[in-house]
């Protein structure tokens, strides 16, 4: 599912790499992502399957855009609402990218709200994901 | 058919493996969760991680293939390992280094093949990362740096290994 939002220009220097949080539970999902998005110089993937550490590297670090994963629907809308609030050191339309096991019109309105960039639907590959990393690259 | 050479240093290259203490081991989720992600993302039937013996070539991780070795003579890994390079087939019915394999005209009727090296830190190639499918296909350059991943990942949990036994 492809949800349509203003463009906005990851802030990035020439040469930089575009900084990205990733959280994700599957292990082998997350650094595959995160050692080919680095060896194709799309990104620089901070992987984590941990709540404690998405707290921790929010808090620290400025991130030019977000995947999250929506396990749990509670926790992942979390980490969206606290980006969206201004409540990190990054940019609070910084963008967002949501994978999700299953999505209803319900929780489709929340993330419009939200100004949420893509939808994923699990079960989904490392390319898509590979692709959809295009969305934090300046244009 | 023809059998890949042997590398200059497979003497030190053998050593290099047998250190590592994988061989004829039992099978380890560590491993299984790579090559069970491979058969997926690439949808091919089998993925393996391979390791190339002096007779043999022994899997480590097998999903879709129900053998856990064949003989090396017939391994296309070992191409692999001579070269210390990644090797792609296409189709390997058309390919003069393996169209009358036994493992290519019979079961599991290999056509498409896709071999990265598990090369160590001292050099020495051990093994593979491979994607099988009995049907002719092609990886793109994402593809290839998907599974380069997943080739680093499993080399990654090789050397833990050998940590760990010391």
């Amino acid at each position: 599912m492809l949800m349509e939002a203003p463009e906005r220009a990851a802030a990035s220097t020439p040469g930089v790499l575009p900084q990205v949080l990733l959280l994700e539970p599957d292990y082998v999902m997350r650094r595959t992502l995160a050692l080919t998005a680095k060896s194709g110089r799309l990104a620089q993937v901070h992987e984590t399957g941990s709540h404690e550490r998405v707290a921790a590297l929010v808090a620290t670090q400025r991130f030019d855009g977000f995947m999250i994963a929506l396990n749990d629907v509670g926790d992942g809308l979390h980490w969206i609402e606290t980006i969206r609030a201004g409540h990190t050191r990054s940019d609070g339309d910084a963008p967002i990218v949501v994978l999700a096991d299953r999505i209803d019109h319900a929780l489709a309105h929340q993330l419009r709200q939200h100004r949420v960039r893509r939808i994923l639907l699990k079960p989904c590959k490392v390319r898509t994901l590979v692709e959809a990393l295009g969305v934090y690259v300046t244009r | 058919m023809i059998v890949a050479p042997l590398p200059i240093t497979e003497h030190e290259r053998l050593q290099a493996l047998h250190e590592l203490m994988l061989l004829d081991t039992g099978p380890e989720e560590r491993f299984d969760r790579l090559t069970h992600f491979a058969r997926q993302e690439f949808e091919v039937p089998i993925a393996l991680l391979s390791l190339v013996d002096r007779d043999r070539q022994w899997f480590k991780s097998h999903p879709g293939l129900g053998i856990c070795e064949t003989s090396r003579d017939v391994s296309m890994c070992s191409h692999v390992v001579h070269a210390e390079a990644p090797v792609i087939v296409i189709d390997a019915s058309k390919d003069v280094r393996f169209h009358d394999n036994p493992l290519v005209a019979g079961p599991p009727h290999i056509r498409f093949y896709a071999g990265l090296p598990l090369t160590l830190p001292n050099g020495h190639t051990v093994g593979t990362l491979c994607l099988i499918d009995t049907q002719p296909r092609q990886l793109d350059p994402t593809d290839l740096s998907i599974l380069a991943s997943l080739r680093d990942m499993a080399v990654a949990e090789i050397l833990m290994q050998e940590v760990a036994a010391c």
